[in-house]
């Protein structure tokens, strides 16, 4: 079997988890082929963590659904620890290791307490009842949701029950943790924190998390980008490299967020001034950032980047 | 009309849930939207935002206190019928829960049927709308709702919102799943729209770039209550921000404010007409 390089792998001696050979996938709409991936290879190794845009309509939630054998491609191959998810058998063994939060996860509840609906998962792969407590505990202690416990999962709200869907995809322990958009509903202070809860859990258990996000200033804080657009596998690489670049943006039809903007503009204008150095980074505190553009632009605001 | 009057009052107004019966999930003094006011409403989750839209929008009957509308109290139950809902337009956060048709025409153009307009212009009001959100009707008229993605089925909801032209608009949540650019174009021109026709608008958000953006007036929830009711840059400066709303600001937002209390004069461009 052949791999393809992504040129982003560096770790030597890891075991190549994940891995995307050639995938198309398409509809056929009125006798026509409307492809919606077309031919797409990357790999995905251990404890990476990923974060995975593009425009509305790209093919993002169809992409991670191949990922996991909800959809058989077109053509080519997915492979996840070697087990080909076109097989049957392997697919079986082979969804162990995968978790998904859906975009729309309050649609797929089952159970009549938070609580039971975490423990889904556990109880289809373990016996041992003190395991599967474990297992539910530290999932609703880690995304911090202890007080909707006995909570009717049906009856929270849309950010709570974000959180409970977080909470029931990380109980069984996937290796390969997808998340569809899981903090659309969530203030910015919960964004946050499940962010960083999952990069811990992540570096813990040396699985992988794969983030579809349209909050694109959270990019920054990934290991590794991947976007898509149109279809089509655009960029993958340092999240910065994509930051820096307004060209790649638009070329992706992107927005850049305010966040971005300022930070280019404030590099730019450093580099224009005089060649020093700087030593500004994307995830500097506000008040780095404003302090270096008080010594820029003085007293003067230039425009609203809103 | 009278520009100073009410479209929507709520007195005195509370609501628990049965599964949550020590914490009321609405618990509203005064709250009051005149005509031609747009308002944003943030809170942390579960601070009862969902809850109050659907108060407000009459779908859920409060346990106690009057919920006013138009001039007239809302009613409930059997004497529903003698509420003026045609004038009030709302968007689940959760669209699935509102749509119901089998193709994206009949959804859209499916609040025409009760107005007095001739079928033969349902087509061109409902493209009209469509357009506002982005959505080619021509290509995605035929195709059943629930075959599109979370994005395209939050613009057909909103999209059969805005075919009627409703005087009172409450979105909950309707930019999540979109991108960027996406979010930006259409609430922009949902923005405009309501500003050139002079209807309320009520908007649901955990976003607080579009409210420093777009909206005059913010209201904040937390724990059911209203804990402000400001502009929102005057909410930006506070030192006491995040203990009294419970958010976090975004970053634009906050270095706005770092530049701010260090002195630079900054004038927020804030595009809403007061």
């Amino acid at each position: 079997m052949q791999s393809t390089p992504t040129g982003t792998e560096e770790g030597k001696g890891q075991r190549i988890l994940l891995e995307l050979l050639d995938v198309s996938f398409g509809y056929k709409h009125e006798d026509v082929f409307q492809p919606i991936i077309k031919d797409i290879s990357f790999q995905i190794e251990s404890s990476e963590k990923i974060a995975l845009i593009g425009h509305n309509g790209s093919g993002k939630t169809t992409l991670i659904r191949l990922c996991l054998g909800l959809l058989s491609p077109t053509s080519g191959k997915v492979l996840v620890d070697g087990l080909d998810l076109s097989d049957r058998k392997d697919l079986q063994s082979a969804r162990k290791k995968l978790g998904i939060i859906f975009q729309d996860s309050y649609m797929h509840y089952f159970g009549s307490t938070v609580q039971e609906d975490v423990a889904f998962g556990p109880s289809n792969y373990y016996h041992d009842s003190w395991k599967i407590r474990e297992l539910v505990d530290s999932a609703i202690n880690v995304v911090g949701i202890d007080a909707l416990r006995m909570r009717n999962p049906l009856k929270l709200s849309g950010g709570q029950g974000q959180l409970a869907s977080v909470a029931a995809a990380l109980a069984s322990e996937p290796r390969y943790l997808f998340m569809d958009e899981p903090a659309v509903m969530l203030d910015v202070l919960n964004k946050e924190m499940l962010l960083s809860r999952l990069f811990n859990i992540c570096e813990d258990l040396e699985n992988s998390i794969i983030y579809i996000t349209h909050y694109l200033e959270e990019i920054s804080k990934f290991d590794r980008l991947l976007v898509l657009c149109e279809g089509e596998l655009t960029f993958d690489g340092k999240p910065e490299d994509f930051v820096s670049s307004p060209e790649l943006w638009a070329k992706n039809r992107l927005e850049m967020p305010s966040k971005f903007r300022l930070f280019n503009l404030i590099i730019q204008k450093l580099k224009s001034v005089n060649a020093m150095p700087h030593d500004l980074k994307i995830d500097d505190d506000p008040g780095v950032y404003c302090r270096l553009y008080r010594d820029i632009f003085g007293n003067e605001l230039e425009g609203l980047l809103l | 009309m009278n520009y100073t009057m009410s479209v929507l009052s709520l007195i005195d107004v509370t609501k628990t849930y049965p599964d949550n019966p020590d914490i009321p999930a609405l618990d509203i003094n005064l709250f009051e939207l005149r005509k031609g006011e747009h308002v944003a409403m943030i809170g942390e989750i579960g601070s009862g935002k969902t809850t109050f839209a659907k108060v407000a929008a009459g779908l859920l009957k409060p346990d106690r206190g009057a919920v006013q509308r138009f001039g007239s109290l809302l009613m409930y139950g059997r004497n529903q019928k003698f509420n003026l809902d045609k004038q009030v337009g709302y968007l689940s956060q959760k669209p699935e829960e509102q749509v119901f048709n089998t193709s994206v025409y009949r959804e859209v153009a499916y609040a025409l049927k009760f107005r007095p307009i001739p079928s033969d212009s349902y087509w061109k009001m409902a493209d009209e709308s469509c357009k506002i959100v982005d959505i080619d009707l021509s290509y995605y008229g035929n195709i059943n709702p629930f075959s599109l993605s979370e994005g395209e089925l939050r613009r057909v909801g909103i999209a059969s919102n805005l075919v009627y032209d409703p005087e009172l608009l409450i979105l909950d949540e309707p930019a999540a799943s979109l991108d960027l650019a996406l979010k930006n174009l259409i609430l922009a021109r949902i923005f405009e729209r309501y500003r050139s026709n002079n209807n309320s608008l009520i908007l649901i958000t955990h976003d607080f770039e579009i409210v420093l953006k777009y909206f005059s007036r913010v209201v904040v929830l937390k724990r059911g209550r209203i804990v402000c009711d400001c502009a929102p840059t005057d909410l930006v400066v506070r030192e006491d921000f995040e203990a009294v709303t419970g958010l976090r600001l975004p970053f634009i937002a906050r270095f706005y404010r770092e530049l701010m209390l260090s002195g630079t004069r900054l004038k927020f461009q804030c595009r809403e007409l007061s």
